[in-house]
């Protein structure tokens, strides 16, 4: 995955509006009309919002419709997750040698201080 | 042991015990000769560990991999608070790759019984602004989004 591309999820994602945008497009499309509901915010602030996502790959907007509703493009967010998972991974093979490290360290000395 | 991890899109948690006191685990994070006994990935083969121990001071880690690849890992110290609290910034860097992300570590030690309760949130920033918006929380829409994207 592009380094730009993961930076501009993790951007986008970066806004609680933006965030709350993509978890009621998580539920089906929707026009920026009814985006723009919930939020006390005028629609080209929302539309400034859509723009970010859109850039960001994180939505899509149809070009025919006169309504243009968005959808939800989930490969990005499923890139930025397995950009995290590899963080785990090498985190748990760490944690599993310090365990053994630390029971070697400690053997015979009930303070646990290294010699 | 315990192991409990939790997943979001911009940042990894893992909480997990330890049969040692946060005094012990705080030497483990921050002392290179012990920082080479366990750092890295499955592959690891052997890691040569710096370090300057001190807010603004910098770490620096170059591991061989078992197939002979090098990669350096480095970053900077932001928080030392012995012995419960430890946060760098941690940047990878190979000869094909070239230099990765800034990301951020952050390692809380808290006394748990005979043991301890580590917490480590390791983050993606790209620079201050967004690190701070990160620490205001991320709301559970991120955390369903997350759910939906791992079921697709």
């Amino acid at each position: 995955m592009a380094q730009d591309q993961l930076s501009a999820t993790f951007a986008a994602l970066a806004d609680p509006t933006r965030r709350a945008i993509l978890d009621r497009l998580s539920e089906g499309e929707a026009t920026v009309t009814e985006l723009a509901q919930p939020f006390d915010m005028s629609l080209p602030a929302v539309s400034k919002h859509l723009k970010v996502l859109e850039r960001a790959g994180l939505i899509r907007r149809s070009r025919e419709s006169r309504w243009r509703p968005c959808t939800l493009e989930a490969q990005p967010l499923s890139e930025a997750l397995s950009w995290v998972e590899r963080y785990r991974r090498f985190w748990d093979a760490s944690f599993d040698r310090l365990d053994d490290y630390l029971a070697e360290l400690q053997k015979g000395d009930p303070d646990g201080r290294p010699s | 042991m315990d192991v409990q991890a939790e997943t979001k899109t911009h940042e990894l948690v893992i909480e997990r015990r330890f049969d040692a006191p946060p005094e012990l685990l705080f030497k483990m994070w921050t002392e290179p000769e012990h920082i080479v006994r366990w750092w890295g990935c499955p592959m690891m083969r052997a890691n040569k560990v710096t370090n300057d121990l001190r807010v603004g001071g910098g770490f620096r880690s170059e591991m061989t991999l078992e197939d002979g690849v090098e990669h350096t890992l480095f970053g900077t110290y932001r928080e030392i608070e012995p012995p419960t609290r430890v946060s760098f910034t941690w940047t990878w860097e190979n000869e094909t790759m070239g230099r990765g992300y800034e990301t951020l570590v952050t390692v809380m030690l808290a006394a748990d019984g005979d043991g301890t309760m580590m917490t480590l949130r390791h983050e993606f920033f790209e620079d201050a602004d967004m690190r701070d918006q990160h620490n205001e929380g991320w709301t559970a829409s991120v955390d369903r989004l997350s759910g939906i994207v791992a079921e697709g």
